[in-house]
């Protein structure tokens, strides 16, 4: 009878034990989830920022200004424009592959 | 032998002690020991609901995810407006008593005015106050480290425009509140906005979140959008309409470009226009989208539909010829002429040397049943089904109450008003075959089902006309693009003011290209042109002509014209030729 006993208190006391450890586990895991949570709506954010961002730098005007300033680039005129089909650029790799 | 309790034996210490006192001892022991009894049951069983509530309020917080705005983004995907975390500032004036200094340290912070902050801080008497909304985050938290007893911040979210100007008119703005005002942001305000989540959580005593204790409610951000909108075509539109306008001093201006094939709305631009980022200063005629919101009267460039009626009634053959000379039509008391006399004129020519003459004669063969039912059926006279706030119906009078005269000056384009965006859709007839397509803000993932107004014939026979309208010996010579074939109408309309004509014009041009399969489809208008020329051929073809050249060699299509090649051609390239 006393034997019993004993086990039994030591098994409440091992179970008591593991809960608490559980529940403060449980308690670290959620903290850290939380904080990841948090990394995810500050990365978002920061994609939403660059996006911008970038949009904002490659807009059209933005691209012409420097197109032309600084890199002296201009619009080919449609006569200077040699426009090749698939049908020719397919003929002239065949020919180089034959050199 | 009393009764009274024993506690001890020893002689020395027996005191006769009267048997009550222990009893009354006894009593009083009981009686505590019940009372406390008592109240365990009281706060454990009866009164539960209560304290596990003050428990609640204590430990936790019901906390509001909100749920962030919808972006938009043009076909290609570019975002042209997104929404981004910020704050709100606000003081309680109860606790809120900060020093001079402190004043003048939060005022620079938030780049405002501190003799104006200070005086706001002293008259304001609520208990919640804003001082700036909108914030940038990282500005707030610089803000919150002040530690000023009294001064709290909020979580909003600020929308931002990284195109600016270049594309607000379409696009609109939302106001502090996150709700759209304008444009595609107030039309569609119901999908973009989305609904804030909540969850109720267990703070621990440092503000930490420890458990959740239901089942969190996760916020639903709002349907992001995908424009028809092409921003490359939009920004080659805005250059060249504000060009035109500078040259031409005009006081406004519109152009739409649409998909021919499908209806949607690549470029929309207005002039003068201004930048949703910062609408300090803004004006009615700059928040005004004229392409949906002003109407005018169309001029020529609604001859192409009575002309096309004609044919497909079979009235007329392309090589009918119509006598316009001498140049003067007498309908009852009123007289229309022509600018230039021309003669005996093919149904072709009167088209491509735009005589009213001509036109008003064939529109009077016409039933006038008939041509109201065309307009009604190309979309004149009806708000476009836009879902855009402010999209105007434009006005076509009741074929009952047409007089001879009307039914002759609206083959033309007079006593009738139109909106820029209704003109290019009715002109989707020529591009489609003769179905006329529902114009679109929004990328479409299939063809959209046109209404056939004319047969694919007709259609056919018109576009050949209309080319040779915008060829040398036409009105619009000007809309020439090398290496493509164009077509199109040109319009020159007399404002009316006060129910008079007066010397002002609106110039305005709708054509396409290439003709041979046509893709883009755009339509000019420029309101007041005041440096010299003011016809549609002079003024709006040459914006037409740019945008279209521009544009087509950016979407890569194909040159469909024969023209002479100067670019020397490596012998290799040559010889696959």
């Amino acid at each position: 009878m006393g034997r019993v006993n004993l086990i039994m208190v030591i098994a409440i006391v091992v179970c008591a034990l593991a809960l608490v450890t559980t529940q403060h586990r449980a308690r670290g895991l959620f903290v850290a989830l939380e904080r990841e949570n948090q990394l995810e709506r500050q990365l978002e954010n920061d994609w939403t920022q660059l996006q911008a961002e970038q949009v904002s730098l490659s807009k059209g005007s933005r691209v012409e200004e420097i197109a032309r300033t600084q890199l002296r680039l201009r619009t080919p005129e449609g006569q200077k424009t040699r426009y090749l089909s698939m049908s020719t650029l397919a003929a002239q790799e065949g020919k180089e592959a034959a050199k | 032998m009393s009764r009274s309790i024993r506690f001890s034996d020893s002689e020395l210490l027996r005191l006769s002690l009267p048997a009550w006192r222990s009893r009354l001892m006894l009593l009083i022991l009981f009686a505590g020991f019940a009372g406390l009894t008592a109240r365990a049951l009281y706060l454990q069983v009866l009164s539960t609901d209560f304290l596990q509530g003050q428990g609640r309020i204590r430990m936790e917080r019901t906390l509001t995810l909100p749920a962030s705005r919808g972006r938009i983004m043009d076909r290609n995907g570019v975002v042209v407006a997104s929404s981004l975390p910020a704050r709100a500032v606000w003081f309680d004036s109860r606790e809120f008593n900060p020093t001079a200094e402190q004043v003048k340290l939060l005022a620079g912070l938030l780049s405002m005015d501190a003799v104006a902050l200070q005086e706001k801080i002293r008259k304001e008497t609520k208990t919640f106050v804003y001082i700036k909304r909108q914030v940038p985050v990282d500005v707030t938290e610089q803000v919150v480290a002040l530690r000023l007893p009294g001064l709290g911040t909020l979580p909003e979210y600020r929308r931002q425009y990284p195109e600016g100007s270049g594309i607000a008119h379409v696009v609109g703005f939302t106001n502090v509140e996150d709700i759209g005002q304008e444009g595609i942001e107030l039309a569609y305000q119901q999908q973009l906005s989305g609904t804030a989540g909540e969850r109720n959580v267990v703070r621990d005593r440092l503000g930490r979140i420890v458990e959740d204790l239901r089942e969190v409610r996760p916020p639903i951000n709002g349907h992001d959008l995908n424009l028809s909108i092409d921003l490359k075509i939009q920004y080659l539109a805005n250059l060249h309409l504000r060009n035109a306008i500078e040259q031409h001093r005009a006081k406004a201006g519109g152009v739409v470009v649409l998909d021919a094939k499908t209806g949607e709305v690549l470029a929309l631009s207005n002039f003068p226009t201004y930048d949703p980022n910062d609408r300090g200063r803004l004006t009615g005629a700059q928040l005004r989208n004229r392409v949906l919101t002003d109407t005018f009267e169309p001029g020529s460039t609604m001859k192409p539909f009575a002309v096309a009626l004609a044919l497909e009634t079979g009235l007329v053959k392309p090589s009918t010829v119509i006598q316009t000379a001498p140049g003067r039509l007498t309908i009852g008391s009123a007289t229309i002429s022509d600018a230039h006399p021309h003669g005996a004129l093919t149904i072709e020519e009167v088209i491509q040397k735009s005589s009213n003459v001509g036109t008003a004669k064939i529109a009077l063969r016409l039933e006038p049943q008939e041509m109201w039912s065309m307009f009604t059926e190309v979309g004149l006279g009806q708000a476009p089904n836009l879902g855009f706030p402010g999209a105007v119906a434009g006005r076509v009078r009741p074929w009952k109450t047409w007089k001879p005269i009307e039914q002759a000056t609206m083959s033309y384009g007079h006593g009738l008003s139109v909106s820029l965006i209704q003109l290019a859709r009715a002109y989707t007839v020529f591009t489609n075959d003769g179905q006329v397509l529902p114009a679109s803000f929004m990328k479409l993932d299939k063809l959209p089902k046109g209404t056939q107004v004319f047969t694919a014939e007709t259609s056919a026979i018109m576009r050949r006309m209309l080319e040779m309208a915008a060829a040398p010996g036409g009105t619009a010579p000007k809309a020439q693009v090398v290496g493509y074939r164009v077509a199109g109408k040109t319009g020159t309309a007399h404002k009316q003011e006060g129910g008079r004509y007066v010397n002002k014009y609106v110039s305005s041009f709708v054509g396409f290209a290439p003709v041979s399969n046509p893709r883009l489809l755009v339509a000019v208008m420029l309101d007041e042109p005041g440096a010299g020329s003011h016809y549609g051929g002079e003024v709006a073809a040459p914006v037409f002509s740019n945008i279209v050249l521009s544009s087509l060699r950016y979407l890569q299509v194909k040159p469909d014209a024969p023209f002479k090649q100067i670019v020397m051609v490596p012998p290799v390239v040559e010889d696959s030729l």
